[in-house]
């Protein structure tokens, strides 16, 4: 009895206790107190974890997000340099604001982790974190402009989010829906908060670890072009950032060669869409090493 | 049994004829209820209190057409599939307004269509606001007694429960137009997990969300960049 039409419940008229139905529908289960709390608030908050798998809402995003983050700050050090970091936000801000998605529930957010890695990182909801590696690969703004928006779409693109397992949701169903007849247990948010625990780490495997697909990294390196665009950035920063870590990564490193693609299938994949005749502004070159030299 | 369809034109006509030539005898507004006498090709012979013409099968559905939500017809047991609620959705006629929710932490009422203009007010998550104009990406809502300018990416159709047992969740309103904020991943959730893995540093992702940049420092950012404002 996995799928139930809404229709068919209330045409056959089984409207009794309907735990097998609240996978799909809570309207048809009646509203009936039990201990204070009603079956149909229950049945419901059964199928928003549920259902949050297709539909995460911004706000659970961003508690994920908020968790990927605070584990990701156990594996790093935060650079602190208020300087460079407002540099950062700067870039960062302008670029999220110039996007389709300028709005998330909590803000897009930008830091740097003390660490020679090269790499970049975004939790769901808007987290962006740049190592100092990869700030030193930077030869312009517009370089910087273009790491930023691959990870800002990262978010955007919600891979971080769908990087969660499967099972997760199945079980969530389990858990959640065969328990709607009575209350909703202690034990039951228990495992609420394992799956949040769970989720998370699978954000992070594949943020850390594992890496996302090479069509996502591709997808995000296109909608970074049009982010760019958008915010008045020449889009050849991507292609000299690529340039430059095809020069700079050693494969078999631990960092961002382990978890994308090569540059140079990045920049095959993207040729199109880049325009190499343009010119970096000497301004957005000066003040990339200037704010970057900042103590 | 005959059949009642709705009129899901803005203004339904009903005819003489089986025929776009025939005379209209009647203009129906949307959602009216016409019961089918008979069919003849395209086109339906319906009645409606006392008038009978006809209208071209198109511009009728099967569905209960509700124009507010909270109209009677969402309670009365029809199922969803069955229902459009025309009070959601897209329906920018004049002397409609449509209402959105707020889904930030915390939204921004602004002066202007811009990231530049002034911050007039701070909503929080769930509040309901009127949309009153649109401008690109942009809406002018008004929330109480304020009036401001939200990016359209701040709100969603959607209306928020923040507990649950909050009033609308038994209101009628579709579980497709609900988001319940007080169940899912929350900071209860977070709070718990939290507590059950002190390897995580959450103080540092508190103060990367407390960071902030000036208004002033980033429209002189932008501008000496020769980059174009949002």
């Amino acid at each position: 009895m996995s799928k139930i039409n809404r229709r068919d419940i209330v045409k056959a008229g089984l409207i009794a206790g309907g735990s097998a139905a609240v996978l799909n529908s809570c309207s048809a289960i009646p509203d009936i107190e039990v201990a204070g709390i009603s079956t149909r608030s229950i049945a419901r908050v059964g199928e928003a974890i549920v259902k949050s798998a297709e539909e995460i809402t911004p706000e659970q995003e961003y508690y994920l997000g908020r968790a990927v983050s605070a584990n990701l700050y156990s594996k790093f050090k935060p650079y602190v340099n208020s300087s460079q970091t407002e540099y950062l936000n700067m870039v960062g801000q302008h670029l999220a604001l110039s996007s389709d998605v300028p709005e998330t529930f909590g803000g897009y957010h930008f830091a740097i982790l003390d660490s020679n890695d090269i790499n970049a990182f975004a939790a769901p909801g808007g987290f962006v974190f740049v190592t100092r590696g990869m700030l030193n690969c930077c030869q312009h703004e517009d370089a910087l402009a273009a790491v930023l928006a691959h990870e800002i779409s990262h978010v955007q693109l919600k891979h971080g989010i769908n990087a969660i397992k499967k099972s997760r949701w199945t079980e969530a169903a389990v858990i959640l829906g065969s328990e709607t007849a009575s209350h909703f247990t202690d034990a039951e948010f228990k495992q609420a908060v394992n799956l949040f625990k769970g989720s998370a780490e699978d954000i992070l495997t594949n943020m850390v670890e594992d890496g996302y697909s090479r069509s996502a990294e591709y997808e995000a390196d296109k909608l970074a072009v049009k982010i760019m665009d958008q915010a008045g950035y020449l889009n050849r920063g991507l292609g000299d950032m690529l340039t430059l870590m095809g020069e700079k990564l050693k494969p078999g490193g631990s960092d961002f060669f382990k978890t994308h693609p090569s540059p140079k299938n990045r920049l095959e994949e993207l040729a199109v869409s880049i325009n190499n005749s343009t010119k970096i502004p000497e301004f957005r070159t000066q003040r990339l090493r200037k704010s970057l030299s900042q103590a | 049994m005959s059949e009642v369809l709705s009129v899901q034109q803005k203004e339904g006509k009903l005819r003489e004829k089986p025929s776009h030539l025939g005379r209209v005898l009647k203009k129906l507004p949307y959602g009216s209820k016409v019961t089918v006498e008979k069919k003849e090709g395209s086109w339906l012979q319906v009645t409606i209190s006392g008038s009978k013409g006809w209208m071209h099968q198109s511009s009728l559905t099967e569905k209960t057409l509700a124009l507010r939500s909270g109209d009677k017809n969402v309670s009365s047991g029809v199922s969803d599939d069955e229902l459009v609620l025309a009070g959601k959705g897209f329906n920018n006629e004049v002397g409609s307004t449509q209402m959105f929710s707020v889904q930030q932490k915390e939204g921004k009422l602004r002066d202007k269509p811009s990231y530049l203009g002034k911050i007039i007010k701070r909503l929080s998550y769930g509040t309901r606001v009127s949309m009153e104009k649109e401008q690109g990406s942009w809406y002018l809502v008004k929330s109480g007694s304020n009036s401001g300018w939200m990016h359209k990416s701040s709100l969603t159709e959607k209306t928020i429960v923040l507990k649950a047992g909050d009033e609308n969740v038994s209101s009628g309103v579709s579980d497709d137009e609900l988001v319940l904020a007080g169940k899912g991943f929350n900071s209860d959730v977070e709070k718990s997990y939290k507590q059950g893995n002190t390897n995580l540093n959450y103080a540092l992702v508190d103060k990367m969300e407390q960071f902030e940049i000036s208004l002033e420092a980033f429209e002189a950012f932008v501008k000496e960049g020769g980059l174009p404002h949002v």
